[in-house]
């Protein structure tokens, strides 16, 4: 098994996986140890996510800042 | 005048260019003198009446002519056989329903006609009589000539406006948009005035920052149409030299149709029409429109309005940018918004919140499967318990010291009768044997104790025997029993020639194909915990078969 690589994806990429990952995972038809990894894969995905909009946040506030000059 | 002896005055001396009203045949209120014209010769014939020469008589219709009309006449008329010679001078024919009078106008005034005259048309023309001798025809010499009725310029406009028209001048489509956020705004106005103080002041306010290049022409009079279109041209020209011009305001204040004429001239139509900079026309009041408007990319109904069109209000675009900037601002949060919303429906979900529910169902399966074990192993071990018990029974039955505690006790007893048959014996044999034994002196009980002893002794072998080979043969018995729980062992079943085959990677157990792939490397447990690590080769279908356990086994081929 392939381990899973920490490329920069996008918002909406990050986003579009983790629904794959939760649908999946709610049909119930994967073995257990691979929930797990889609688990941990999800929780990764989460913590990117979050990441990428908080940055986003700082720069809009930054940007607004900057402006109003 | 002196009247001759005829009562007759004689015109022939009468001086040309008289200005008053005279009667041919009566009387003269001036009292000019009289110039010396030239004395004609006469006729000598006394008698007769006097002969002129056709040459005289042409000259006394002249003078007769100007001595009594008016200088200055104003005629009305329509014009007919209009004919504009290459000289410049105009030939034509002034005529009512009842007569016509041939008239023509110098260049000089001709080139001054604001308006083109044609045959059919009414007008009014100002000028005097003459004669003209070579030909013998009084003609009208014009020195001004309008149209009837409207006047020459509102004509004029009008023959300019379709002559134009028609050329395409006025199209729409060759009008060129103005520039919305300019940086510099040409000028061509009066250098004083109301008209370039207003556009001044208006653009100052709108757009302080703005570069405005004034270029003062004369804007009414005969030479403001030259001026106004060469400052056009002259723009156009050193644009770029300029620093660029990215519009133009070209017009002037109020004033009568002839003020604002020069707005109206050709030459300054095809100036704006062949501009490169966009124009924009100013001229005169609301209602005035001249050519100039026309033919402009934009039309302002005053130098203020025409300002106000060149450029934007900087606090107008100030504000706009302001909202702009709420917009964009808030446009972006919006988008935040919804990420964040998106993000916010999968991280609450239980997966992650609480991802330990992964494991009710497992657990629950393994509780199960552990249970339905545990189940089967304790059925397994009541079996074999059970079995134990009854081998124990047995071999408690067959316990050598239970044996040789029922052989101690036949021993004993047989002892104990033994001993009470000997105490017996000896006692009856005592009885004897104090009879007998001084006659029996050879013959010793001791010895038959002895025998009695050894026979014993013999006893006592062959129970130990048998007791040995009771114990030899339940140990065996146990043995086996051990070995056929031995079996239940895994490790035996390891030792019995499976294995177990695990995954090298991540060392699961594989229970069936789809876990494998060739060139996977796997991990194969013997007995001993001896290890095989091999590589997947080949996978090619499996056999089945079910043992009395239930459990599924599977033989590699």
């Amino acid at each position: 098994m392939a381990k899973t690589e920490t490329t920069k994806k996008s918002f909406e990429e990050n986003i579009t996986e983790l629904e794959k990952i939760v649908s999946a995972v709610e049909e119930g038809k994967i073995p257990l140890e691979e929930c797990i990894n889609k688990y941990e894969q999800g929780m990764k995905l989460i913590k990117d996510c979050r990441e990428i909009l908080d940055r986003a946040e700082k720069r809009i506030e930054t940007i607004t800042k900057e402006g109003a000059k | 005048m002196k009247q001759d002896e005829f009562g007759l005055f004689n015109y022939a001396d009468e001086p040309r260019g008289f200005s008053r009203q005279t009667d041919f045949f009566g009387q003269k209120e001036s009292g000019k003198s009289r110039p010396k014209g030239r004395k004609e010769e006469k006729n000598t014939t006394q008698s007769g009446p006097e002969v002129y020469s056709v040459t005289q008589l042409t000259r006394m219709v002249k003078l007769a002519l100007s001595e009594s009309l008016p200088g200055k006449i104003l005629l009305a008329g329509e014009i007919s056989n209009y004919k504009r010679h290459s000289s410049g001078h105009i030939y034509l024919t002034i005529k009512d329903e009842n007569a016509q009078i041939a008239a023509v106008m110098w260049k000089s005034g001709a080139e001054r006609l604001k308006f083109q005259p044609a045959d059919g048309m009414a007008i009014v023309a100002t000028g005097r009589v003459d004669v003209y001798e070579p030909q013998g025809k009084y003609q009208f010499y014009i020195e001004k000539l309008e149209p009837a009725g409207a006047g020459a310029l509102d004509l004029a406009f009008r023959q300019l406006a379709e002559k134009l028209r028609k050329e395409g001048l006025f199209e729409v489509e060759h009008k060129k948009a103005l520039p919305r956020y300019p940086a510099t705004v040409g000028i061509v106005t009066s250098g004083t005035g109301a008209a370039i103080e207003d556009i001044s002041k208006t653009l100052k306010r709108r757009f302080p920052s703005l570069r405005k290049l004034l270029y003062p022409v004369r804007v009414q009079g005969e030479a403001a149409a030259g001026e106004i279109a060469g400052a056009i041209r002259d723009l156009n020209r050193r644009r770029e030299k300029l620093g660029g011009i990215d519009v133009l305001i070209v017009g002037r204040g109020g004033g009568s149709l002839e003020d604002l004429w020069a707005f109206n001239e050709e030459i300054v139509a095809r100036a704006i029409y062949d501009s490169k900079i966009p124009i924009i026309s100013a001229v005169g009041h609301e209602i005035d429109i001249t050519i100039a408007d026309m033919v402009a990319d934009e039309r302002a109904a005053t130098p203020t309005a025409a300002a106000e069109r060149a450029v934007p209000d900087r606090n107008e675009l100030l504000q706009s940018l302001r909202q702009t900037q709420q917009l964009l601002y808030a446009g972006v949060r919006h988008s935040l918004e919804g990420a964040k919303t998106d993000w916010e429906n999968l991280a609450e979900r239980s997966l992650f919140v609480r991802p330990l529910d992964l494991l009710r169902i497992p657990r629950q399966l393994l509780d199960e499967r552990s249970a339905t074990l545990g189940r089967c192993f304790s059925e397994l071990v009541h079996q074999t318990a059970r079995r134990l018990e009854g081998y124990t029974r047995i071999l408690r039955g067959i316990e050598p010291h239970q044996v040789l505690a029922r052989a101690q006790k036949q021993l004993t007893e047989l002892g104990n009768g033994l001993r009470m048959a000997w105490r017996d014996y000896g006692q009856r044999r005592k009885e004897k044997l104090t009879l007998m034994y001084s006659g029996l002196q050879a013959g010793r009980p001791q010895n038959r104790i002895m025998l009695q002893g050894s026979a014993l002794k013999n006893l006592e072998g062959r129970m130990a025997a048998a007791r040995g080979q009771f114990i030899r043969r339940e140990q065996e018995r146990l043995a086996g029993l051990n070995a056929r729980l031995g079996n239940l062992d895994p490790r035996a079943v390891l030792r019995r020639g499976y294995s177990i085959t695990r995954l090298k990677a991540n060392r699961q157990i594989v229970n069936d194909k789809s876990k494998i792939k060739v060139g996977e490397l796997l991990l194969t447990e013997l007995a001993q915990e001896a290890q095989i690590e091999s590589e997947v080769t080949a996978l090619s279908e499996k056999a089945k078969e079910k043992n009395r356990m239930g459990m599924v086994r599977q033989a590699h081929h």
